[in-house]
């Protein structure tokens, strides 16, 4: 055969597989199995299963910048038990592998970039031309020399939000195409990094090929056998980010139907764009699809998550509000930015006496008060004329915390007749290295790739930036101790399948943790036996005589003025032989309710041990003795008014445990045979974050249960 | 005449179908477009040569960014500017600026590291060391047994031992013996099917080894918890198969990976490492 034949021939081939591999996958979608019906562990009464719905792989721009290359089939065999190999440049390879495995998850990939970094970043044989541009090489160069892959990643974002969509979209709505202004139109053509600017058709079939390959790794992940092991679904994060605000949303999918492609912020410019783009192509479609959006880091937005207004700044009608409680019946509490249920701020109408709303705050600095203007303090966003950098902890909004949406939701009821921020907790990690629910303390290999790959960036101060300039704050995702190793999310569901745990989420009887795996649950009733914490027919009497987390209690018609008992258990993590879970030290009841028109928040000690201070040894991290190994109790609110609109959540907290930073310190201190003394005599040393005294030595895990709303008449 | 316009429309028509004609112009393009580097032979020469295809490469490239093709003056600008850069790395080479310089420290340790991986690190396994692995595997494991389990949790082992003589005393089923003295588990006191190892997982580490598994449908027990004491009743025991799972396989593949390139990388490092002396001052 001449080499010309077979040149031809391989051509061919090429060409034939090509097709093949994209006619295969349409087959393999079309003769999908429908949700199996009963798995083996199939309870009426329901179990928790464990999982996360918020993890990116090397498919983010901001991940593959940190030089993540793991695939989603990488991040679902990961949280099936595999081990993932880490890479950074320079450094050994690490290798990260769960304890326990995870019962479902969702990779959620950015959806703006998806094209760019496939062109970008592309590693077959055949680069497009878009390879050689400008664009591309200077994001590929950027990686390379490590120092700009910080402000890249941010340039990214910048330009993603540095003209709200909302406001060009009003613009170009009412003025003529030509009369846009030029430097409005080149910044909306830049924000989608110009490589798709300058190739559309090219970022098209790349984007369709991306979205179309991270469906098919959730596909090929789900157990549909009635083993029911593990739960794949598919799903993708909106990233918008107008002014640097954090507004992301993960959507999360039924089943095997999606949306065509991934509607990312520059397809649907605002949260209702989004819901209109998920109701036409998914949920009003016929044909069985069904898709859900999650809101996260309210801590970074702000204050524009959970307003009580449209994008256009109109006030919210009842039908908006409803619209809104549909298409997001879940909030993510806690990640590995931070966690969002509350902010303490002393002196503050919101989060004031509530110190464990200091647990893992990414923003370290108190509220500034009126006319502070020092950079110990930080500012509250609804005092600024245009909220701005809340991505970066330029300034901070309590109110738009969960605790703050339960709050305005309350009143929205009174007020509207419908409360848009009735939502469920979940927790996820937010991990950039494909590291699904790795949420280990021990043995934490950061979520960032580069940015935290190693013990010192872990432990290191986060870098200042930018001065007093409009964004400055604190680039979080250069060093990152004030990051955590992230949050579970827990489902109670029937069946370990994309059905089951679907439903759940949509009737909010979800809780989340801040890793433990705690089994937590809470039922609200007029009628609960006094004695069901001694019954063993717990879960049957919940829920044949009161509601689940996440549910609603009506004042029946007999029962005037009668005061809903609540029953919370809640069991410590069991561990595993080499790492044995810790006991738990108390349960609380959150509570927040309307009265004379403003919004209240009480938090309740309603069992165990209120004032332990039950501490780990900080020099080898052995638990602290004493607590409880489960807990529970039946508990009636004793300002109870049968006319206020109210809702109640619980929250268990852990006895006090080594935090990861202090775990990790103590072996690379040991491995190095350093002592803080070494430590401080030099003050650049790469691990004086392990002896300033800046970053707790301890926290106290906790669990958080959806609430329950009672709905005054 | 024409018969020679259809011979060569034919043939045209031929190439124009022929996929190799696609894959030699887009590897034309792609070598067109390609921008090779400023010449770096001998930074220490004074000669800097802009040879004509990186002159070819800066037009496209300002091309593609504007829709047309430079100015002269432009274009002139372009290349003073990569010839300025030029200078100033030659310059900065011949003054050693490169030392002490940790980016740049960095940067060589990693391309060292790349290059040395890329010829030394093996990062596959064979699909008969897969197998022969997993069959290590079976023979070692220890069987894994799944069942249905009902049990009742007690604080005090008394009292479940007390409930555990009621219960022995009831012949049917349909007898319902209140328990006293009980811990509520809000896991849940029934699973219709679970194994050994999620036992384990739920109710702590060494729990699955302490049930007896000859006992069908009998209450056994107590046994002790980290929650407390249980007595439990099994039903349906049987077996599980260790199954030779996609995922069971790609686990094991990148163990195995992991531990080769651990292995390798490490001999590597020795082997280079051998050629140096360390001194250790304490």
């Amino acid at each position: 055969m001449s080499n010309f034949v077979r040149l031809r021939s391989l051509a061919w081939r090429t060409l034939l597989a090509t097709k093949l591999v994209v006619l295969g996958s349409s087959i393999a979608f079309a003769s999908t199995p429908l949700e199996n019906p009963y798995c083996n562990n199939y309870s009426a009464t329901k179990l928790p299963f464990f999982g996360e719905l918020h993890l990116h792989t090397g498919l983010s721009l901001d991940a593959i910048q940190y030089y993540t290359v793991a695939t989603p089939t990488d991040a679902y065999n990961f949280a099936k038990g595999a081990p993932l190999i880490l890479k950074a440049p320079g450094l050994p390879d690490r290798t990260a592998q769960l304890e326990r495995k995870l019962d479902f998850a969702a990779v959620t990939d950015h959806s703006e970039w998806l094209a760019s970094t496939n062109i970008c970043f592309d590693e077959s044989r055949f680069k497009s031309i878009a390879y050689y541009g400008p664009i591309c090489t200077a994001i590929r160069k950027g990686r390379a020399t490590g120092g700009q892959v910080a402000s890249l990643t941010k340039m990214a974002t910048v330009l993603a939000g540095a003209l709200p969509n909302a406001v060009i979209e009003t613009v170009k709505d009412n003025v003529s195409a030509d009369s846009v202004p030029d430097w409005m139109e080149a910044i909306y053509n830049a924000r989608e990094g110009s490589v798709c600017s300058f190739w559309p058709e090219l970022c098209n079939t790349r984007e369709t090929e991306v979205w179309t390959m991270i469906q098919k790794a959730a596909q090929d992940a789900n157990d549909t056998t009635r083993n029911c092991g593990f739960t794949a679904f598919k799903g993708y994060e909106w990233t918008g980010t107008p002014f640097y605000n954090n507004l992301h949303r993960n959507v999360i999918f039924k089943n095997d139907k999606a949306t065509p492609k991934a509607y990312g912020y520059f397809d649907s410019p605002t949260p209702e764009k989004l819901w209109d783009a998920l109701d036409a192509e998914c949920n009003n479609k016929g044909n069985g699809c069904q898709a859900l959006a999650i809101p996260h880091n309210a801590n970074l937005a702000g204050g524009l998550l959970y307003r009580e207004k449209n994008s256009d700044f109109s006030t919210y009608t009842a039908k908006n509000a409803l619209r809104r409680q549909k298409m997001e019946p879940l909030s993510e509490i806690m990640q590995a930015k931070g966690t969002s249920e509350c902010f303490y701020s002393p002196g503050k109408a919101f989060g004031a006496t509530d110190e464990e709303c200091g647990f893992e705050q990414v923003v370290q600095k108190p509220i500034c008060a009126a006319g502070d203007t020092s950079k110990d303090c930080v500012k509250l966003c609804s005092d600024m004329l245009v909220p701005m950098g809340g991505f970066i902890g330029h300034c901070v909004e309590p109110k738009d915390f969960l605790r703050g949406a339960l709050r305005r939701g309350v009143l929205a009821q009174k007020n509207l007749g419908a409360n848009p921020f009735k939502f469920g907790f979940i927790g996820s990690t937010d991990t950039h290295n494909g590291t699904a629910g790795h949420v280990d303390e021990f043995g934490f290999q950061g979520s960032h790739g580069t940015a935290d790959a190693t013990v010192a960036k872990r432990v290191s101060e986060p870098v200042s930036e930018g001065g007093a300039g409009l964004l400055s704050g604190l680039d979080f995702a250069s060093k990152s101790r004030f990051y955590n190793p992230g949050a579970l999310a827990v489902v109670w569901a029937e069946q370990n399948t994309r059905g089951a745990l679907f439903n759940a989420m949509t009737r909010r009887e979800t809780y989340a943790t801040s890793g433990p795996r705690i089994t937590l649950r809470m039922f609200g009733g007029f009628d609960l036996p006094d004695d069901i914490c001694t019954k063993s027919n717990y879960a049957e009497e919940g829920y044949a005589k009161g509601v689940p987390m996440g549910g609603d209690l009506y004042q029946p018609a007999l029962n005037s003025g009668k005061a809903p008992k609540f029953t919370v258990s809640a069991m410590k993590d069991a561990g595993t032989a080499l790492n044995p879970g810790n006991n738990l030290q108390k349960i609380q009841m959150v509570k927040v309710w309307e009265s004379g028109g403003e919004s209240h928040e009480q938090v309740f000690d309603i069992v165990g041990d209120k004032t332990s201070s039950a501490t780990p040894n900080l020099n080898t991290c052995a638990p602290a003795t004493g607590g409880y190994t489960g807990l529970c109790t039946v508990w009636t609110d004793p300002n109870f008014d049968s006319s206020k609109q109210a809702s109640y959540y619980a929250r268990v907290i852990e006895n006090s445990s080594c935090r990861f930073t202090k775990r990790q310190c103590n072996i690379e201190m040991a491995k190095q045979n350093l002592s803080c003394a070494t430590i401080k005599a030099d003050p650049a040393h790469e691990l004086s974050g392990c002896c300033d005294g800046k970053a707790p030595d301890t926290i106290k895990e906790r669990a958080w249960s959806s609430p329950i709303w009672y709905n005054a008449k | 005449m024409v018969q020679r316009e259809m011979k060569l429309t034919a043939i045209l028509a031929k190439i124009y179908r022929e996929p190799l004609t696609y894959f030699v112009v887009l590897g034309a393009l792609v070598y067109y477009f390609y921008v090779p580097n400023i010449s770096e032979k001998d930074l220490s020469a004074t000669r800097i040569e802009l040879p004509k295809e990186y002159v070819q490469g800066q037009r496209a490239s300002f091309e593609g960014r504007h829709n047309r093709p430079p100015t002269a003056k432009e274009l002139d600008q372009l290349l003073e500017e990569a010839v300025n850069e030029e200078v100033l790395f030659r310059e900065a080479w011949r003054l050693n600026l490169y030392v002490g310089d940790e980016v740049v420290r960095k940067r060589m340790i990693q391309k060292a590291r790349f290059i040395l991986e890329d010829a030394n690190v093996k990062s596959t396994v064979e699909e008969p060391e897969i197998n022969q692995r997993l069959a290590e595997f079976k023979s070692d494991a220890k069987p894994l047994y799944v069942f249905g389990f009902h049990h009742l949790v007690f604080a005090d082992v008394n009292k479940a031992k007390a409930h555990l003589d009621k219960l022995a005393q009831v012949k049917s089923d349909n007898v319902v013996v209140e328990p006293e003295g009980i811990v509520s588990f809000p896991l849940g006191n029934m699973f219709s099917y679970i194994s050994t190892q999620e036992v384990d997982i739920k109710m702590g580490s060494g729990f699955g080894a302490q049930l007896d598994l000859t006992k069908s449908d009998q209450w056994q027990g107590p046994i002790q918890s980290i929650y407390g004491y249980h007595i439990v009743k099994l039903t349906n025991i049987a077996q599980q198969k260790f199954e030779d799972q996609p995922q069971n396989r790609e686990q094991v593949r990148q163990q195995m990976i992991t531990e080769q390139s651990n292995k390798d990388w490490q001999k590597t490092l020795d082997k280079i490492k051998s050629r140096y002396t360390i001194v250790r001052t304490e």
